[in-house]
Formats: C-alpha cells, structure tokens, sequence
C-alpha cells in the first residue's frame, strides 16, 4: 500500500530533478569507506557537463533536499539536490570544471555521522570493478553499476527528465561540439567564411541531439525567418510520440475511493461547499493510482482534522444524554468529499473538490469549511514534499 | 476451497519467479524477452501458437512474401521472358503446391530461427496461454495439455498483437470467404477473387493470385487505395499500375452483403456510394481485408482491472506501462500503426524502460511498405499531413524511367518524391513507388532521423549504376534541377 510519504517519490514532479546518489552501495560495503558521487546524467542525452558551483563545502553535512551543486549541461543549468543525509567527505572536481562525462567521479560522500579524518576512500580506478559486483543479482531495477552511471536512481525522474528538458530543450540548443558536419552546412559556412569551431558555438542547432542543420546556418545568415527551424523542429518533435491524448476508455473506471464515497446519501437536494484548488503536478498515467490513493489518505487525515476541532465551546449546558436522543451521532458524516481532477495529458492542473454536507448536522457546513481549509494547507504540503 | 484443493491435487500446478515475463511471442514480444535476457533479466516469453514470430511470421509478412516474389517471378517468366531473350519451350504454369511448400519452408526456417535465439539467450520459453491470476502472476495452460505454471514476476510485458477484423454480418469460413490467414494457403487458384479492403493486405493478396491467374476485383470504401498515410499522388500511380496489370477497382464501395450460394460462389452485394446504386458482383473466393484489432483474449486482463479504449486497445503511457507501472504494453494490442517493426522497436524500448528508465521510438520516423509491384514504400509526412498542419513544404520527383539501372532492369514504373520545408530543404517525408522503394526507403529513414536537407543526400554519393540514384536526384530536384531528367 502506498503511504501518502512514498508516492511523493513515485509522483513525477516537475523542475527539480531528485538525484540519489551512488551511497546506497553501502550496505555491501565496509561501513567507514566514503563512497563516490559520480556526474550525474540529467537527461537521457547528456553525455558530459560542467560543475558550475558546489553548494557545500568539504566536510559540510547536508540533508535530503538540500541543493550539492548546479551542473550546466548543454541544455541549461540544474541543480543538484540530495535526496537523503550525509557529509560532502571531498570534491574531486572543483567549481568550473568542464566537459566531465557522465559517470566520472566528482566527489566522495559519506554517510552521516561518519568521521572524514578516518574516511577509507575507494581508488577510482577500483570504483567500476567494485560496483560490478551486485550487479550479478539482475533485479528489474537500475543496477548499483548503472545508479553509479546515471544516479538519477528513479526511472521516473529520468523519464520526466526526458520529456521536459529534451522535447523542449532540444528544439532550440547550443549545437553539439563533436558533431561531422552536415555537406550542405559545411557548404554554407565556407562560402560565408565562417569557421567550425564559430559556427558551433554561435549557432543554434535544431536538429536531433544539438545537430546543426543547414536551414540553421540560413537562419544565422538572415536567410530565412529566424523561428522558421524551430517551429518545424517542434512539430516533429510533437509527432514523434504516440498520440496518446484524448483516450477514451472503454468502461470508465472510477478510482474506489471516489466511488464508495460518492455513492453515499444523495436522495435530497444537496448543498454543497465546492472549491476548485490548483495542482499544477505532472503525474503518469501509470502513476495515478499511487496519486490518487495518496489524495484519499490526504482526504482521511484532512476528515480527522475537521471532526476534531472544538468548535463550540464548552457549556453547562451541555447535556450527553439529551444529544444523544434528539442530535445526530457524534460521528455521523458530516459531509462527503468528491473530487475531479482536471488533467491536460499528463498534468494534472487542479482539483476541483465537492464536499456535499449533511443537513442534519448543524455543524456540517462549519466543519466542511475547517475541512477546505486544511486539505488546502495538507494539499500544498504534498504537493511541496512532491517537489523534492 | 474444497474444489480448489480437489483441482491441485489432480493437476499439480508448476510454479516459477522470473525478473520478465513477456506474453506474447510476436516480433514485439520475442525481440523485448531475448532484449530482456541480453540485459542480465531472467526471462520468460510465453506463447500459444505453438510457433514463435507471431502473425508477421506465421501468417503475415513473412508467408506472404514468399508468395508474391514466387508469383512475381512466374509472372516475369511467363510474360517477360522472351522479351528479355529467354525462351521457353513447354508451358510455364505456377504450382500452387510447391509454391506453399516454399512459403512453408520460409516460415518453418524463420520460426526455428527464433526458438534457437531464445535458447541462446537464455530465454525460457512457455508454449500455451498466458493469463493474469493478479498483477504479478501469470497462468501458463499448455497447449500440449501438461500441467498449468504460474510465473511470478517483477515485470510483465503484453504484446498480444492483433487479429484480423470481421466485417459485420460476413462469416469468414476460410475457404470460399477468407481473411488474410486463409488468403495465403487458399486450396486452388480462384478464378475470380474479390476484395474486400483496399488497404495494403488486400492490395498484397490481390497482386499474388492476379499473377496466378484470378481476376481480382477490389472493392474499397474510401476513395483512394492504399490505407491511411499514403501519399494520394503515390496512391492514385499505384492504382493505375495494378489497374495495368489487371485488378479492377470499385472504389466508394459500400459492400452490403456477402453470402456463399448453392453453387459453391459467394454472391457480392454493395452499394456504389457515388450513385446510391446497389450493385451485385459474384466470386469464387471473397477476401476480407477491412483491417486489424486489438487482440487480447484469454488474457484475463479484466481481472487485474487494466484501462482499454472503446478500440479495445490497452491503455498505455508514454513509457508504455498500463495502470500498473511494472506491466508495459507494446505492439498492436496497443497504440499506433500495427506493424511488426514499430512493435519491435517497442518491444527493445519497453525492456530499456525497465533496465535505466530511458528508451527511444521516434514515432515520426516509422517506415511502411507495401510489396505489390512495383512496391510503396514511405516514410515520414505526406503532402495532406503538412497542409494540415500549415507547414509550406516543396516537391521534388525523379521518376524511374530516367534512371539507368530501371531501364537496364526493364522495370522502370515509378518515381520518387521528396516532400521537404521549403526554405531549409529539411526532408519532412519520402514517398516511393517503384523497383525496390522497400529498400530504398531505409536512407530516408536515415536522413530524417539525422535532421539531414534534400541538399546533404545529393552532396552523398551514390552509386552509378543503381536505382538510388532515382532517389538522390528526387532530392535535386527538390531545390535545383536533376542532372539526369
């Protein structure tokens, strides 16, 4: 079952990218050796980055969250976060470095609370020949040996990353270095005494995988409007991935715990508090069941946090036994929550929330409210602990 | 409970663990296990037709181009040969046969051919039905009637593929009214063989007994041949040269009814949907060729609760994974164009999925071919695709009659057509109809997969003298006059 703090791992969140680093090895490890943190692969693309800056220095303890470092990929420049505790043991490759292909080492960790004086540090040379040997137990999961690789450790943040950065980021990028160029662009540039190395560093490449194109050169030249090559590059781009929008289903499944609960009472006209609240999160399709089972959790504790505020206050003339006969049940629903959530493709934009109340409580519309007020602050929460 | 324990204890039910399990035995399914198996996975492929390869092998693709190169040498021979200084004493007549034991024996070496790739790989390879007991288990029942396996698994891939689509209200008998499957090893040539679907199966099985010496006659709804994303020039030069080699084509034709008589005929009502006419057309053997679906029977995927479209096809992301993020889908019991090489293409993506979490099919670069003759072939966008989407696109064509191997080959029906931005010359798509267009498609494959202009495949050199060279100056022609026309 999902535990509303798990999926928030699972749910793919934009911007941020989660990374965890290779430290997971420990547990088949001696326990005072630091580990190495390798160059991490920010898209499915990206073959090597600089360090713009580290955020902590040697020796500093940082917590899952906290920002390590920015990398400047050829794309654009994103922040590093941890995803659990540790120490930064020692950086290997400083601030500026350039050109570092993934997967190469650029800093030992250890583990939290471990001394760095006595830190054992694995030779590098040694790291690949170490990290091969779990791989030996093939489990469907990104292997230690690749988590070093890539240690974007999670497929879903890669994929996130994939579609974000690289549908979007590819349409209109510095040009890939260590490309042979096209004849027709080769062509071009000697006629207008323009030099390779010129060429690839001012001229935006829309091509696949930063691949200067000849209608790129005629764009640099004045030749042709200048958004030509990108808008065909983003039409290809769109056409390039199954159609798989406005999909309609069979049988309409409605997630259980929408349905059980909006099942309930409806013989009388209802009155209702209704409130639409923006969500704004990317969720897959294969994910919206762990999304939606961590939304009926957020409801359940929201529920509890309603019915347990005091809202009149206490009085003599109070009589149990006289609310017991004629008031209905202390724990009589209240109200029922509904909700819709309004999705474009994979984003889910907002969720509009119904809560239809229960006239025979007079506290029933005072309560809904509280209701409103804390699924917003426990929503925003999620939401927050999701974009981590 | 009772009966349950009663059924395990006469029927021991075998159990295994696999890291995949891949249901489905298809170019898409067999390619994803023996990918998995590459990748350090313990893998399981299960499969009920007793062969692996799936329709593309046993009833598709594969059977069929054996009959219609067979059919097409016999029809050169028969027509061409003393043209071309080859003569002939004695008649020359087909052997329908020997021309099924060839196909058989294509299909035979191709099966085996896989059998032994997964035991190379160490695929473990499950011959019966796979059905869901619940998200990570699957129920083999054996085809041979041995006892039941219950695979558990970490990761499911479905690649059920698709069958073919009934027409409603005609009953395939797989003698006198067919469908693909039965069109490949009908029992004697059909004098007259109507069609109907004019879409690139029909047009395929037509060419085959036209050349063996039926009269065909294609009756297709729309108003072009071809199926969907055919170029409409490409599909009104492919008609003319099948009209030319004896098909006959009934266009807007809405077949009504089909029915075998006492004769052993079928009698063919449609209307003609220009005129509103009924009209009644009789045949020795009906093919329906009106499409593919989705095919996902005795999967018992209901159980599990997995999303289908009103097209029964299994809902997927973009990652392919269903509901459930270890069960993927790929091929055609889900989205996109049902051919064996994006299932294929899949099929590796999916599995790279499950290995780092990243995989690539470029869907605006799928290739589709058809192996009449001369053959179709294309690639990328068509002409009407661009002016949906208010692309300015420019034309170049270089027909085969100009090129020097076509017209040493005496086969010089066709052209080539580039489609490419009219400013940057960027290939958007390739439409080819002509000698070998199936082969020759692959460079522009290539060049759209690379970004490359109409300009970067002239400045490549091709070779003299060869049917390529059609192609490299279809792409001159786009932005500066051809050498050769």
């Amino acid at each position: 079952m999902f535990r509303a703090r798990s999926v928030l791992k699972s749910v793919n969140v934009s911007s941020k990218i989660v990374l965890r680093q290779s430290r997971y090895l420990h547990s088949s490890r001696s326990i005072l050796a630091a580990t190495t943190f390798d160059m991490p692969a920010m898209s499915p693309t990206m073959e090597s980055g600089a360090i713009v800056e580290w955020k902590i220095k040697e020796g500093d303890r940082f917590n899952s969250g906290d920002s390590l470092l920015e990398i400047e990929t050829d794309k654009s420049t994103i922040s590093v976060d941890a995803i659990d505790d540790g120490i930064l043991a020692k950086i290997i490759l400083p601030d500026g470095t350039k050109d570092i292909p993934v997967g190469t080492p650029i800093a030992f960790m250890a583990e939290d609370g471990d001394d760095i004086n006595t830190l054992e540090y694995p030779s590098l040379d040694a790291k690949n020949a170490t990290n091969a040997v779990p791989e030996s137990t093939p489990v469907p999961k990104p292997t230690p040996t690749q988590a070093a690789k890539e240690p974007v450790a999670e497929p879903t943040s890669i994929s996130e990353n994939k579609t974000k950065s690289h549908s979007e980021g590819s349409i209109s990028n510095t040009a890939n270095p260590n490309q042979v160029l096209f004849p027709s662009v080769e062509l071009l540039l000697t006629e207008n005494k323009i030099s390779k190395e010129d060429a690839l560093k001012n001229i935006p490449a829309t091509g696949p995988h930063g691949r200067l194109l000849k209608g790129d050169v005629l764009a640099y030249l004045g030749k042709i409007p200048k958004d030509l090559n990108s808008s065909i590059a983003s039409y290809l781009k769109k056409t390039s991935h199954l159609d798989l929008s406005n999909i309609e289903l069979r049988k309409p499944v409605e997630s259980k715990s929408e349905s059980s609960k909006s099942s309930a009472p409806t013989t009388k006209p209802k009155v209702v508090v209704s409130e639409t609240l923006p969500v704004n999160i990317e969720v897959r399709y294969s994910q919206m069941n762990a999304f939606k089972s961590a939304l009926s959790e957020i409801i359940e504790i929201t529920e509890h946090q309603a019915y347990a505020e005091n809202i009149i206050p206490a009085s003599d003339l109070d009589d149990p036994l006289f609310d017991e006969i004629i008031a209905p049940a202390r724990n009589a629903d209240r109200f029922t929550v509904t909700y819709k959530l309004n999705t474009d493709e994979c984003d889910v934009e907002s969720l509009d929330l119904e809560l239809t109340l229960n006239e025979k409580c007079f506290d029933a519309k005072d309560r809904a409210e509280l209701f409103v007020k804390y699924f917003k602050a426990n929503l925003a929460e999620f939401l927050k602990d999701s974009d981590k | 409970m009772l009966r349950s324990f009663s059924t395990t204890a006469r029927n021991a039910t075998k159990t295994a663990k696999h890291d995949v399990v891949v249901i489905g035995g298809g170019p898409g399914g067999y390619v994803a296990a023996i990918k998995a198996a590459q990748l350090g996975f313990n893998t399981a492929c299960i499969e009920k037709r007793g062969a692996l390869g799936g329709t593309c092998l046993n009833v598709g693709c594969i059977p069929s181009k054996a009959l219609l190169n067979n059919s097409h040498l016999f029809h050169q021979v028969k027509h061409e040969a003393s043209k071309r200084g080859i003569d002939i004493s004695g008649d020359v007549k087909p052997n329908l046969g020997n021309l099924m034991k060839a196909k058989e024996t294509a299909v035979k070496q191709l099966t085996g051919g896989i059998e032994m790739l997964f035991k190379k790989n160490g695929v473990t390879y499950y011959k019966g039905n796979g059905s869901f007991v619940d998200e990570h288990q699957v129920k083999v029942d054996p085809i041979d009637g041995s006892e039941d396996s219950i695979l558990t698994a970490n990761n499911i891939i479905i690649a059920t593929g698709s069958e073919p689509s009934p027409f409603p209200g005609i009953e395939i008998d797989q003698e006198k009214i067919v469908d693909s499957t039965g069109a490949l090893s009908l029992k004697e040539i059909p004098k007259r063989l109507a069609i109907i679907g004019g879409g690139i199966i029909g047009l395929e099985m037509g060419s085959v007994w036209s050349r063996l010496g039926s009269e065909v006659t294609v009756l297709e709804f729309q108003k072009a041949i071809g199926g969907a994303g055919m170029d409409a020039e490409v599909s009104k030069a492919t008609q003319k040269f099948l009209s030319k080699q004896g098909l006959k084509f009934q266009l807007g034709a809405k077949v009504v009814s089909a029915v075998k008589n006492s004769n052993g005929e079928v009698d063919i009502e449609f209307e003609d949907t220009k005129s509103g006419k009924i009209e009644k057309i009789q045949a020795d053997v009906l093919l329906v060729a009106v499409g593919r679906r989705p095919y996902s029977s005795n999967l018992n995927a209901e159980k599990i609760g997995l999303d289908f479209d009103k097209r029964n096809r299994v809902v997927i992301d973009s990652e392919y994974k269903t509901k459930f993020s270890h069960i993927q889908c790929i091929g055609d019991v889900t989205f996109g164009p049902m051919l064996a090489h994006k299932a294929e293409e899949e099929g590796i993506a999916a599995v790279e999925y499950i290995k780092t979490g990243h995989g690539h099919v470029n869907y605006a670069n799928i290739p589709a071919v058809m192996y009449s003759h001369p053959e179709v072939a294309w690639v990328g966008k068509n002409e009407e695709e661009l002016k949906e989407a208010g692309i300015k696109y420019k034309t170049g064509k270089f027909p085969f009659i100009a090129n020097s191997r076509a017209k040493t080959n005496m086969d010089t029906e066709g052209f080539v057509k580039f489609i490419a931005d009219a400013e940057t010359q960027r290939v958007l798509g390739v439409h080819i109809i002509g000698p070998n267009a199936g082969e020759m498609i692959a460079e522009a494959g290539l060049a759209i997969e690379y970004g490359a202009s109409c300009e970067d495949i002239y400045r490549t050199c091709h070779a003299h003298p060869t049917l390529s060279e059609a192609f490299k100056e279809a792409a001159m022609a786009v932005f500066d006059k051809p050498v050769n026309f």
